[in-house]
């Protein structure tokens, strides 16, 4: 396939991420025409009948949708490049794992329901715990080598996912509730969530894309990273350590949402080619713009009730990136 | 320019590296030549810093390895490893560009005079019309050329190959071995790994035959290389043929009989 050059996907990314947002906002139970949506977002003076939909109902939720997406599309660029491993996605280092038990504990301890920020309190913490300790074992392994970093996240993974069947299956009637926690949702969306988001997860992801470019020498080998002068080991800790924040706060608020951190890296890849400036720059807003269309989808189609965004970015969107795959032979390996 | 000193390195508890001590002048190209296993590789690899050694000295430019950061080592030490197929479609020009990161801060852009010297390294190393070919499309030898065009673009004083010619026709192997030359001209310090003895001795100024982790000898190519040495080293016998004067031109190397 003829790959496109990085600016002009950048920009067409751009373009896909503000016209998912502003059509986005236009849809559910009240149809909101597009003139309307225009005005009331740029004219500060606007205050029709639509305002209260808009900035409190749907902007909050599309918001931390976008930030979600290009948080977890980041995070991915980054676990599958320093990592090189293509099955590589955000949780892979155990902070899914971690923040679903934080998560399902807040919710049979009942903590959940007392206030709204109990539960992606200790989601977070849950996260954080994980990616602590993972980066600890690594650092007692020897070697600049990444597979000891894997195989860590990857033990802490099924141990704490087997603590969180565990609880699960003694706390029957919570089931439902920490299942659909698991699966993903932007339900609970709030203003507050977004402006966290912006203040944590935004610089953390412009760091990302900014150092990006030393994950090119690392993806060709850890020996030619070396004499490119990047001490691997130091490097590939602090770029862990940023895509573990934004996931540890993406999946807080959201739960596990799959797919957009997994197949949007290997979808820019196959588009741009592997350096990492582009295919992170590009992620994010495609990961952005991808996560709003599948959360408008997921809470337009009403089946009994809102369906777990996780189910809406999988169905649509494996089948594009399967085409992809069986149109680029060999994109990995 | 290098200065080892009683250099040892293990792998667990395997001894590789037994106490290793040379220097290098500048501008010379030093051949590590040896059996499979002799810890010709290992030598490389701990010389770039890229394995830490057990115990020894390496001082390059009078300054000890270990007071270099990685990037102010990476300035004045390039490295082409052992050839490999990378796993992903960066094209030529984007692995020789690497060769100027570390001479960038972390979000500088590439410059004018990069730029400049990236394409420079390309049309030295021939490669300059694959530039925007995928470095998994190109053959093993312009495979190479790429990395040698890399290490150019990095511009140290020092570069290190490991087997630059190994898996590459007789043809491809003279090529990288004169665009190698032409560095040691240009001033450069050239430390590489060989298996070919032959080629060894005809483009490198120094030899170091190395055996069971220890030097069994260091010098000019016409001493270091007789049949005495080849039988220890390599445990087979060989005629030496020399051409004019009293240049060694060739080993030929006797039927082995030895099992």
């Amino acid at each position: 396939m003829k790959k496109i050059s990085g600016i002009k996907f950048i920009s067409i990314s751009i373009v896909f991420f503000v016209l998912a947002i502003i059509i986005s906002i236009g849809i559910g139970p009240v149809q909101i025409p597009f003139l309307t949506i225009i005005k009331e977002l740029f004219d500060p003076n606007a205050n029709g009948p639509y305002h209260i939909i808009i900035w409190e109902l749907r902007l909050p939720r599309i918001l931390l949708a976008s930030l979600v997406g290009a948080s977890l599309a980041v995070s991915g660029v980054v676990m599958q490049g320093i990592f090189r491993n293509p099955l590589s996605d955000p949780y892979i280092t155990g902070t899914a794992s971690g923040a679903a038990l934080g998560a399902t504990i807040s919710i049979i301890a009942g903590l959940a329901a007392l206030n709204i920020y109990f539960l992606p309190f200790l989601a977070f913490l849950g996260a954080t715990f994980t990616t602590i300790l993972v980066a600890m074992i690594a650092s007692y392994s020897s070697g600049p080598k990444s597979e000891n970093m894997l195989l860590a996240g990857l033990g802490i993974s099924i141990f704490f996912s087997a603590i969180v069947s565990y609880l699960m299956y003694m706390n029957g009637k919570d089931l439902q509730t920490v299942f659909y926690w698991l699966m993903g949702s932007f339900s609970g969306a709030q203003w507050n969530y977004v402006y966290i988001m912006l203040i944590f997860a935004v610089p953390a992801i412009i760091i990302l894309a900014l150092i990006g470019r030393d994950i090119d020498p690392i993806m060709i080998g850890e020996e030619h990273a070396y004499a490119l002068g990047i001490n691997v080991k130091k490097s590939r800790l602090l770029f862990f350590v940023l895509s573990s924040l934004i996931t540890g706060l993406s999946v807080a608020f959201s739960g596990i949402i799959g797919f957009v951190g997994l197949i949007i890296p290997h979808i820019v890849r196959i588009i741009t080619g592997p350096n990492n400036r582009v295919v992170i720059i590009s992620s994010i807003f495609l990961g952005g713009g991808y996560m709003v269309i599948a959360d408008t989808i997921a809470r337009s189609l009403n089946i009994i009730e809102e369906l777990p965004v996780g189910i809406i970015t999988s169905l649509i969107g494996i089948p594009v990136f399967l085409y992809l795959l069986i149109k680029e032979k060999g994109y990995w390996r | 320019m290098i200065d080892i000193k009683n250099l040892t390195f293990s792998y667990g508890d395997k001894k590789i590296l037994k106490g290793i001590s040379l220097n290098v002048e500048n501008s010379e190209i030093l051949g590590i030549l040896g059996p499979n296993g002799s810890g010709k590789t290992t030598l490389i690899n701990v010389l770039d810093g890229y394995l830490k050694k057990d115990t020894g000295d390496i001082i390059i430019k009078g300054k000890n390895i270990e007071k270099y950061s990685r990037k102010e080592l990476a300035r004045i030490m390039g490295v082409v490893p052992q050839d490999m197929i990378p796993a992903f479609d960066f094209t030529v020009y984007e692995i020789v560009a690497m060769g100027r990161y570390p001479h960038l801060g972390i979000i500088d852009p590439i410059s004018d005079n990069d730029e400049r010297l990236i394409f420079d390294a390309l049309k030295k190393t021939g490669t300059y019309d694959l530039k925007d070919k995928s470095i998994r499309e190109i053959s093993g030898g312009e495979r190479q050329r790429v990395f040698i065009a890399r290490a150019i673009a990095q511009d140290p004083a020092i570069i290190l190959l490991d087997e630059p010619t190994s898996n590459l026709d007789i043809r491809y192997q003279i090529e990288i071995l004169e665009i190698i030359e032409k560095m040691r001209e240009g001033g450069k310090t050239i430390v590489m790994s060989m298996h070919d003895v032959n080629l060894a001795i005809r483009y490198c100024t120094k030899l170091a035959l190395i055996s069971d982790g220890k030097i069994y000898a260091i010098g000019e190519p016409d001493i270091v290389i007789n049949e005495e040495s080849i039988q220890n080293v390599y445990g087979i016998r060989g005629k030496i043929i020399r051409n004019g004067g009293n240049k060694i031109a060739y080993i030929l190397p006797e039927k082995f009989n030895g099992f």
